[in-house]
């Protein structure tokens, strides 16, 4: 080769150089093509409101990651599909994306029944899996030992350990009566929140269900008003929530504090009856997060109105996973599912890594510990008022 | 257990059946005289929320006119339904059209979810009527609202059957189409304005739900579960029955919830035993025409 060289003018050779590192090293990203992510959402359906803001924190991750060149010159192409959060269609679209549109890893997932028959249908494959939503302790428990799977979004007991640790935070709270949907989202909540009270040596007053979308809770509101608890909890879905803290004024029986955890309702939606009710949540554009300001202004600009926690999930569970393959320098499976296990992420959460999870799970990022709690104020503002180290305003109890 | 708190659970379940009477007679009406088991009678509700919820938030039109404003346009939905679907349905099977209402429920409930997102929204309206407060009892405004609207609705209904022309064919068409027809009956028009007249109170009840609940593309689901049991209950077709009907409903599930432990989830459950039994010694409902075997 070197006897080749010796033959050709330092022009030619730079030439010949040029070429042959254009022939065997930039087309190699175009003859590999994009780097494909099989993102399964329900975008229809009664799972589509949160399906869609996922969808849309994956898109912009990827936007982001594509506008700075893509991942090792390959741009990320998102490959979507429609669960409809049912089972039987989650099972058919795994089987596509895994063995038609070959993938080369899958972020998404919404609903815990759907995604159940989603990861079924997939393990066989081992694909990198970065799941964004989904909180049932089933999924972890058959799940989340795989060494593929990683978790972004909190299991559902850490909602329940961060609303007891909220409550411990206020020194007169002493009771607790709670007020659960009666199937497997409430049932467990109540189980976890008993469960973590008594640990915590707050007195479990109260323990009723109710039937989602029910139109009268005055039967809740008047027991609960007889035992007079230091705090009401809800765990329902976002109507309840919001019918519960309107007939508690209209019948004049607010409790000292009356707390929910957020299931995608805006203070809006609460009107003057959301006056200093407080919401469990995963995040707040508010919150306050080294760097989050900024990051809340580019999106929100991006996404032309307010950005919520759900697109938040989909956002981090794209951003660590191509920042785990930028790090890892190629497409290499075995680099970039370590490097997603040993990695600290910069996140809009704050500084986050996978660790091991209570029931099982190996890879779960976002715990108790990330969670807030947030008071809706009389002005129609609101405050993150727990964790100290994320709060923006002091709490206010008792409400009434 | 107190008087107070007695009297609290009974009065306002007694204005939840108010909502459940006003849901419940327009399908009464249309079930009694096309004999069209109309399961997406609660789509036709959610249209009404939404349309009353969209008129006072963007232009502040107080709830009693986009009450009003619903039922005329869900009036007319419910013509070009008949028109465009169900009349073709009529002459098929009776499974071809319960399967063909139970298709457009499912229509109409995906396409609000996608158009409308499957979030809650509230009405942010003051109270329509003064609150009562007696001591420990207190019962809001607008559950007053809603209690006068449901027995009026069902007032209503009961004169367009037994002090109108119309209503008197509508018998006459519901007893014996064949029969009607050969009588110089326009059968066909007839099951139109009655179904008509069952969306325009469908729209009507929407405003309501849109009151005292949120409006959401589920919200009629449960709501028309209830209204097929109160007419069930009832007796079908009977419209003084049902109004009964809803008042059993709406009272097994409010006390059982507020007296007995765990009775948010009896609740419901309570109701619908009461139904079954109703219906296992009096299988035509408490007010129905007994048939002789």
């Amino acid at each position: 080769m070197g006897g080749f060289f010796r033959h050709m003018s330092g022009r030619r050779i730079l030439a010949t150089a040029a070429l042959a590192w254009s022939v065997t090293v930039a087309p190699v990203g175009a003859q590999q093509g994009p780097i494909k992510i099989g993102v399964p959402l329900p975008l229809t359906g009664a799972l589509a409101g949160g399906g869609n803001q996922i969808l849309w924190g994956i898109q912009y991750a990827a936007e982001e990651v594509n506008e700075n060149g893509g991942l090792f010159g390959r741009k990320i192409e998102l490959v979507t599909e429609d669960t409809k959060g049912e089972p039987n269609t989650s099972a058919t679209v795994a089987a596509k994306l895994a063995t038609q549109d070959k993938v080369d890893a899958f972020v998404g997932g919404f609903g815990s029944t759907s995604d159940f028959a989603l990861l079924s249908a997939l393990q066989r494959y081992e694909p990198i899996f970065v799941h964004a939503g989904s909180s049932s302790v089933r999924l972890e428990e058959t799940f989340g030992k795989n060494d593929w799977y990683y978790h972004v979004y909190i299991w559902d007991y850490h909602r329940q350990k961060a609303a007891v640790n909220f409550f411990k935070s206020i020194p007169a709270v002493k009771t607790l009566a709670i007020a659960y949907e009666d199937k497997l989202y409430g049932t467990d909540g109540s189980k976890f929140t008993q469960q973590y009270a008594k640990e915590a040596g707050i007195e479990v007053v109260m323990n009723e269900p109710f039937r989602a979308g029910t139109p009268d809770f005055s039967p809740i509101l008047n027991r609960a008003k007889g035992l007079n608890p230091d705090v009401l909890f809800i765990i329902g879905y976002s109507g309840d929530n919001i019918q519960i803290a309107r007939q508690a004024e209209q019948l004049g029986a607010q409790p000292k504090l009356l707390v929910t955890q957020g299931a995608g309702e805006k203070r809006s939606d609460f009107g003057p009856a959301g006056d200093n009710v407080v919401v469990i949540d995963l995040w707040s554009a508010k919150q306050s997060t080294p760097g989050l300001a900024d990051w809340v202004k580019t999106a929100e600009a991006k996404r032309g109105g307010e950005v919520v926690s759900s697109a938040v999930q989909g956002y981090v569970a794209m951003k660590t996973l191509t920042d785990a393959a930028k790090a890892a320098g190629s497409w290499d499976r075995s680099k970039i599912l370590a490097n997603l296990g040993s990695m600290t992420f910069d996140t809009p959460y704050g500084k986050v890594a996978y660790a091991a999870a209570e029931m099982g799970g190996k890879h779960q990022l976002i715990t108790d510990k990330s969670m807030i709690a947030v008071q809706y104020k009389p002005d129609s503002g609101q405050e993150v008022v727990w964790p100290s180290d994320k709060a923006t305003g002091k709490i206010t109890y008792p409400a009434k | 257990m107190t008087i107070a708190s007695v009297s609290q659970a009974v009065l306002l379940s007694l204005t939840i059946a108010g909502l459940y009477a006003a849901v419940a007679a327009g399908l009464t009406l249309t079930v009694g005289v096309t004999r069209i088991i109309n399961f997406a009678h609660g789509e036709f509700v959610m249209l009404g929320a939404f349309l009353t919820y969209w008129l006072h938030t963007r232009y502040a039109l107080s709830p009693w006119l986009g009450m009003a404003a619903s039922g005329v346009a869900l009036g007319l939905f419910s013509m070009l339904v008949y028109r465009v679907f169900l009349a073709r349905v009529l002459k098929q099977d009776e499974h071809n059209q319960l399967l063909a209402t139970l298709g457009l429920s499912i229509l109409l409930l995906n396409i609000a979810v996608i158009l409308w997102s499957p979030d809650p929204r509230v009405m942010q309206a003051p109270a329509l009527l003064p609150s009562l407060r007696l001591g420990d009892v207190s019962i809001p405004g607008n559950n007053f609202a809603v209690a006068l609207v449901g027995l009026t609705l069902f007032l209503v209904m009961l004169w367009i059957k037994t002090h109108t022309r119309y209503g008197t064919q509508m018998r006459f068409a519901s007893d014996d189409p064949e029969l009607a027809l050969h009588a110089g009956i326009n059968v066909d028009r007839v099951f139109e304005l009655s179904f008509v007249i069952g969306g325009a109170a469908a729209g009507v009840s929407g405003g309501l739900v849109a009151l005292v609940l949120y409006v959401q593309p589920t919200v009629g689901v449960d709501l028309v579960i209830r209204a097929f049991a109160i007419i069930a209950l009832g007796g079908l077709g009977n419209i003084p029955g049902a109004l009964v009907g809803a008042a059993i409903l709406a009272l097994a599930e409010g006390l059982t919830s507020t007296f007995v432990p765990q009775g948010g989830s009896w609740g419901f459950g309570v109701a619908f035993l009461l139904l079954l039994l109703v219906l296992i010694v009096r299988p035509s409902g408490l007010f129905g025409k007994q048939v002789q075997t």
